[in-house]
């Protein structure tokens, strides 16, 4: 006989007040009145934690989107499953406690019945249909969690949208998008860079959006021609330097840190990272391949030591000495000096007698399959105006997209510069070109 | 012919994960010969060059460590002994992608071991290894990686008793001789499956190769599907990873041959070895040497950086962080070994062609770059979604929406698919060394399969359990391009938060993920170790 009995319901009542119908939704209620208790002589004898009276009452909140017969029975399927769930979850528990007490102890027969227990019900219990309601926007974020919630909240609290969120790499998002097709749940991507938004408009996973706001708020170089994507914040790649070692006159260009005076001075990111890939595919598109391939060669030529794995580390070498000068985002340059004022840094901006500094974007799409396009341009229209603008410039540093928007205080202090006025798509056209054209010049 | 349930079984497993791997083979329905001739032309020799280096140094590294390190820990007495015994475990729950970035931190040009240097001796005035170089990287990831082949041979030691090795001096061998002759032959089996989870886990690793812009054959698969957005060309880059993969273990077990390792004598009545004069303390500076670089120095580091952040990010958001680690870890741990179990089992008593190659496959997972694989399974769970929404709507009815896709039971599959390899290695090592005659003998005796499993096999097999459990929660928890593709919304963990940070180059506010990860993994380190050390 088992040492101790199953925990079970001793209680089950099932409430289904009655479905109403709002605005497409059905709303079902169960309310399961669950009580339950394991006992048996193992757990009272050694006072494990399996003897109490459980009682629990449980609310379980469904709601769909429609309301159809077939939805119905798919309903009642996952109205049991869900009771089996929180059976299971109950067993889990009490097994979970007997487990622990007596796994280690000697008789592995009975061991190895918990397990199976605990492994079924860990199974069952996750087994969860996913159920959204209909005021909620999904956005799959390319952009980092800490850079994007504090937008999200804002709307949410001034809107009463809810925003579920994933946050992963552009790429790994752009392929789920594509894999889910019309099933997938997401109202908008979000991604840094443009080359990554080109991607994601050139595979077909994102909408033309019709919207004067956001033709008003949005410059034309820093949006889709055919309104698929549209920027939110502007990063300014530019050149930053050690002033005790760089005379006046030497910087002026991008192209010119490939000139012999840079010999080892110079200090770059990997190639690998997108912001470098798009300067080069700029580059491209101004220069042509052959050119810009010198002054990659040139660049590498210069090189002090090996690229950097990010911004922060080309500013750490050149504040220790390891070289002059380095390309970063701005928005970087803000985080160093924010934690450490002293580090004898200071920006320049290249190129201010022709195309200007090299800008990109994050930006977003509402994705072609959204369940509610009108909710979710109304999120990319809120992200552009003067609200989320500010949020966007306060929380990292960057240059708010929409003009009428000032930029942080601490970012004005850096002065103004001469914009490149190139539409971003160019980078995301090129950058597999930019991509290649670096691995043939070597640079890591 | 009766089918067996094992059987049936085992197939299961190996379907479960033949299909993401198909997934990833199908890149060469279309053909990418652009990426290749790029490939091949700039970069591809450097890169292959530079893995196999990687492979070759961190192989012999942890190997050497390893197995030395056990071996004194279980074998012999020296001052600390019984701490290093789990203490040298401990590095396991450091994720590689931390200790590489902590390594850079504290060791590079502008960190402050060679800022004081600087300071004293001037600009050019000492010699500093370059870190960033093939050796740092080799250095940094046999630290991370070493504890797997420490564990699994550890516990070999510990098994495998030392009659035989009493019966070697007997006849005449010297000590040294008998542990090379002897001893490291029997826990062969342990040793390989120990060193190879750790290559590869080189091979498809990523995080620590980038923190070092060190190029491997793995940037190669990113840099063609994040920078060329070309996922077919690289699938087809991963794939000819795996088959290399697959080679090396064919290989291996031709080796291998037919031998087979049984264990002779009952544990605890281990006889331990007395180290005396200045082997002793040789050994417990050697052992306290590995444990301070590889956890005890790279933990203070944390510490004080996640110190400095302490109020500003630790807030009732952590624990939600904790909780979804914790229990994606656990359930993952459940599942896994529940199914290396029983790829252990059919293969060594219902073993055929079917059998041998659904258990290989099964275990190929763990070789693939993490991103990939994660996006094997997404697309595989995706496609059955789709299917079924097509199947709704073709019954009349318009469903929309995932159905798996973004569940956490998906989630779990795609952490199973990806580390069978790791509870595998050890229970079936384990399964290894026990002898057919107990068996028999229950069999013999009247017991029913059911019973002779779960009281003669199932008790001996325990170490080998604790340790495949434990592999695979520490691995769950540290695991992140999976998590970060397939989690349900809200469900983010450690592992997500400290790629958050990292890849914006805060490396402070990544300390306090990181450190919280560490703890959290010492848990389960520390106590199934200790049981271990019971045995």
């Amino acid at each position: 006989m088992l040492p101790y009995r199953l925990p079970y319901f001793n209680q089950f009542i099932l409430l289904l007040d009655n479905p109403v119908q709002d605005g497409g939704a059905i709303t079902i209620r169960v309310i399961a009145l669950a009580g339950f208790h394991t006992s048996g002589k193992h757990s009272n004898s050694q006072g494990g934690c399996g003897s109490q009276l459980l009682h629990r009452q449980m609310i379980i909140h469904i709601g769909f989107r429609q309301c159809e017969s077939f939805l119905f029975f798919l309903l009642q399927i996952k109205m049991i499953i869900n009771i089996i769930r929180f059976y299971c979850l109950f067993w889990v528990a009490g097994a979970a406690c007997f487990y622990t007490e007596n796994m280690m102890r000697t008789d592995s027969y009975r061991s190895f019945k918990v397990l199976v227990a605990l492994l079924f019900g860990a199974i069952l219990s996750v087994a969860s249909p996913i159920v959204m309601a209909d005021d909620e926007l999904v956005v799959y974020s390319a952009r980092k969690e800490h850079l994007v919630k504090p937008l999200f909240d804002a709307y949410g609290e001034k809107t009463g949208v809810s925003i579920k969120y994933i946050t992963d790499k552009a790429a790994p998002l752009l392929a789920r998008l594509q894999a889910e097709g019309k099933n997938s749940p997401a109202d908008v991507l979000i991604t840094v860079d443009a080359g990554n938004l080109w991607q994601a408009a050139s595979k077909g996973v994102l909408a033309s959006v019709e919207s004067d706001v956001l033709k008003k708020n949005i410059p034309v170089h820093l949006r889709d021609a055919d309104n698929r994507w549209f920027g939110l914040s502007v990063r300014a790649r530019t050149v930053v330097y050690a002033p005790e070692r760089v005379r006046d006159g030497e910087l002026t260009t991008y192209e010119g840190l490939a000139e012999p005076i840079w010999k080892g001075r110079l200090c770059l990111r990997t190639s690998k990272k997108v912001y470098n890939q798009s300067l080069v595919a700029t580059m491209i598109a101004r220069h042509g391949e052959a050119k810009t391939e010198e002054i990659i060669k040139g660049w590498v030529a210069n090189l002090a030591t090996a690229p950097f794995s990010n911004d922060t580390k080309v500013m750490q070498a050149i504040a220790a000495g390891q070289c002059d000068v380095g390309i970063v985002n701005t928005y970087y340059y803000g985080r160093l000096m924010k934690k450490a004022p002293d580090t004898g840094l200071a920006l320049f901006w290249p190129n201010q007698n022709d195309h200007g500094v090299h800008i990109n974007i994050s930006g977003a799409g509402v994705t072609r399959y959204a369940e509610n396009r009108s909710e979710a341009t109304k999120l990319v229209e809120w992200l552009s105006g003067e609200e989320a603008q500010k949020i966007f410039a306060g929380l990292n540093m960057e240059y708010p997209v929409n003009p009428g928007v000032s930029p942080d205080g601490i970012v004005l202090a850096w002065g103004d510069f001469r914009q490149d006025q190139l539409n971003v798509a160019k980078a995301g056209e090129l950058q597999a070109a930019s991509v290649m054209l670096m691995d043939r010049a070597g640079y890591k | 012919m009766r089918v067996s349930v094992w059987k049936i079984a085992t197939i299961t497993l190996a379907a479960v994960v033949v299909f993401p791997l198909l997934v990833v083979f199908s890149g060469w329905m279309q053909t990418e010969n652009l990426v290749w001739e790029h490939l091949a032309e700039t970069v591809l020799g450097e890169l292959l060059t530079n893995t196999a280096w990687l492979l070759l140094g961190v192989g012999m590294l942890v190997t050497a460590l390893g197995v030395s390190l056990a071996w004194l820990t279980a074998m012999c007495e020296f001052p600390g002994s019984r701490i290093f015994d789990w203490g040298l475990m401990l590095p396991l729950a450091v994720p590689a992608y931390v200790m590489a970035f902590v390594a850079l931190g504290v060791m590079d040009f502008t960190g402050p071991v060679q800022s004081v240097l600087r300071d004293v001796l001037g600009d050019g005035g000492y010699w500093f290894p370059e870190v960033r170089s093939t050796g740092g990287v080799i250095v940094v990831m046999s630290l991370a990686l070493y504890p797997y082949v420490y564990m699994l041979s550890r516990a070999s030691f510990l098994t495998q008793g030392n009659s035989m090795i009493e019966a070697a001096r007997a006849l005449g061998m010297p000590a040294w001789m008998a542990f090379f002759r002897v001893s490291i032959p029997t826990a062969r089996p342990a040793i390989v499956a120990g060193l190879s989870l750790a290559l590869m886990e080189t091979l498809a690793d990523f995080g620590t190769v980038a923190i070092f812009n060190y190029d491997t054959f793995t940037t190669a698969i990113y840099k063609t599907w994040f920078g060329l957005f070309n996922l077919q060309a690289a699938s087809q880059l991963a794939s000819f990873l795996l088959v290399l993969v697959v080679i090396a273990l064919m290989v291996e077990r031709q080796l291998r041959s037919d031998a087979k390792y049984y264990e002779t004598a009952r544990r605890g009545c281990i006889f331990r070895y007395q180290l005396s004069g200045w082997r002793r303390w040789a050994a417990t500076m050697f052992a306290g040497l590995v444990l301070m670089i590889a956890f005890i120095a790279p933990v203070i580091q944390l510490g004080l950086w996640a110190w400095e952040v302490m109020e500003q990010d630790l807030n009732s958001r952590y624990w939600g962080l904790l909780w979804h680690t914790l229990v994606l870890g656990g359930m993952a741990a459940i599942l896994t070994v529940t199914g290396a179990m029983i790829l252990a089992f059919t293969r060594r008593y219902h073993a055929d062609v079917v059998v041998e190659s659904s258990v290989g496959i099964a275990t190929l997972g763990y070789a693939l770059p993490g991103s990939v694989l994660a996006v094997g399974v997404m697309l595989t769970f995706t496609s059955i979604d789709n299917f079924m929404n097509t199947l709704a709507t073709i019954v009349g009815h318009e469903v929309s929406g995932p159905i798996l896709t973004g569940t956490i039971l998906a989630l779990i599959i795609a952490y199973m698919v990806r580390f069978l390899a790791v509870a595998y290695a050890p229970i079936d090592s384990g399964l290894g060394r026990i002898h057919n005659s107990l068996a028999e003998a229950a069999r013999g005796l009247g017991a029913s399969a059911v019973v002779t499993m779960l009281r003669i096999y199932m008790p001996l097999l325990r170490p080998g359990l604790f340790t495949a459990g434990l592999l695979v929660l520490v691995d769950v928890m540290k695991e992140m391009p999976a998590t970060m593709l397939l989690r349900p919304f809200g469900w983010d963990t450690l592992a997500v938060r400290i790629y958050e940070m990292t890849s914006e180059g805060e490396w402070e506010r990544a300390a306090l993920p990181a450190m919280t990860l560490i703890l959290v993994g010492l848990v389960p380190v520390v106590i199934l170790v200790r049981r271990s050390a019971r045995y």
